[in-house]
């Protein structure tokens, strides 16, 4: 997801590793099966896409910025200008392997729709999206008595495009209520590194900065 | 439907719109693009901002260019062509 301020495109900026690659990105790559089809929904300038086509992943994405869009084509990525709370419902149904949305799900308008698309077009999901239970968003909120503001999501309250932030915990209730199946969940720490250990929800509702969820239908 | 002219396609196809081209505009392409995506073909879609109207795909638009470089260069290493 980009972010317009002016017509500058600024993007939050979330952990990397030590090769200069998002974090989530590796996580939601390596959820990915080689060969599989995957649609990127928000894919900003077409990072993730590259990334994925670099392990021969059929890969389609569409991106709301104009320059974003320009950006990934101009990298020979098949990406269209598109939204994703209007757009999805052009997607026939079981188009994809995956349907990924990477630091996006916050910003859409309708978070609910958007997850029950995923799960239509696609026959998995995979979601990352920032934890506001972070202990330091907890802490800010505490002892601030403001809106919390962090290295990663530095914008203020009235210019932030996340207009619906959730934490791990109220993640997890959405997919059941919309009857998703969690086949993998991975949350990532301040530093960026994955929290690996078996430990209960709220620990990684406390700890887990980030967090990347492999989902499916229920049905499947 | 637009959609079934497309069943199966296995082009790799690039549509390009320009914000002053008032013969085809955006939303036309879009349109295009829509069905395309309807039938999973394999489609870029980019608008290019100029003031230079229908003709802007004859004149130097460095981002058209740079965009129908990037389209060719990959849909040639997809079908095994040398780089470009």
């Amino acid at each position: 997801m980009l972010y317009r301020q002016g017509n500058a495109v600024t993007s939050p900026d979330p952990a990397r590793a030590a090769n200069g690659v998002r974090v989530d990105h590796l996580l939601v790559a390596d959820m990915v099966s080689p060969g599989s089809r995957v649609l990127d929904v928000g894919c900003g300038d077409g990072e993730l896409l590259q990334l994925l086509e670099r392990r021969g992943v059929d890969g389609r994405g569409i991106e709301i910025s104009r320059e974003g869009v320009n950006a990934s084509v101009a990298k020979g990525l098949a990406v269209v200008q598109g939204d994703a709370d209007t757009d999805l419902g052009d997607y026939p149904n079981d188009a994809f392997d995956y349907v990924v949305l990477t630091q996006t799900l916050q910003a859409t308008r309708r978070p609910r729709e958007v997850l029950e698309h995923m799960l239509r077009i696609g026959r998995h999901a995979i979601v990352s999206f920032p934890n506001f239970g972070h202990w330091s968003i907890r802490l800010g909120l505490l002892f601030g008595g403001k809106m919390p503001r962090t290295k990663n999501l530095p914008d203020t309250w009235y210019t932030t495009q996340n207009i619906h932030f959730c934490t791990i915990k109220d993640f997890r209730d959405l997919c059941g209520d919309v009857g998703a199946k969690m086949e993998r969940a991975v949350a990532v720490n301040f530093w960026g590194k994955p929290l690996r250990l078996p430990a209960p929800w709220w620990f990684w509702n406390f700890f887990g900065e980030q967090a990347v969820f492999l989902l499916s239908r229920k049905d499947q | 439907m637009l959609a079934n002219a497309f069943k199966d396609v296995k082009t790799r196809f690039c549509v390009v719109s320009f914000t002053s081209d008032w013969l085809f505009p955006t939303v036309e392409s879009r349109a295009i693009v829509h069905a395309l995506n309807a039938t999973s073909a394999r489609v870029s879609f980019a608008e290019i901002v100029t003031d230079k109207g229908h003709d802007a795909f004859l004149l130097d638009e460095p981002e058209f260019l740079t965009i129908v470089r990037a389209f060719l260069g990959s849909a040639g290493k997809a079908r095994g062509l040398a780089g470009h």
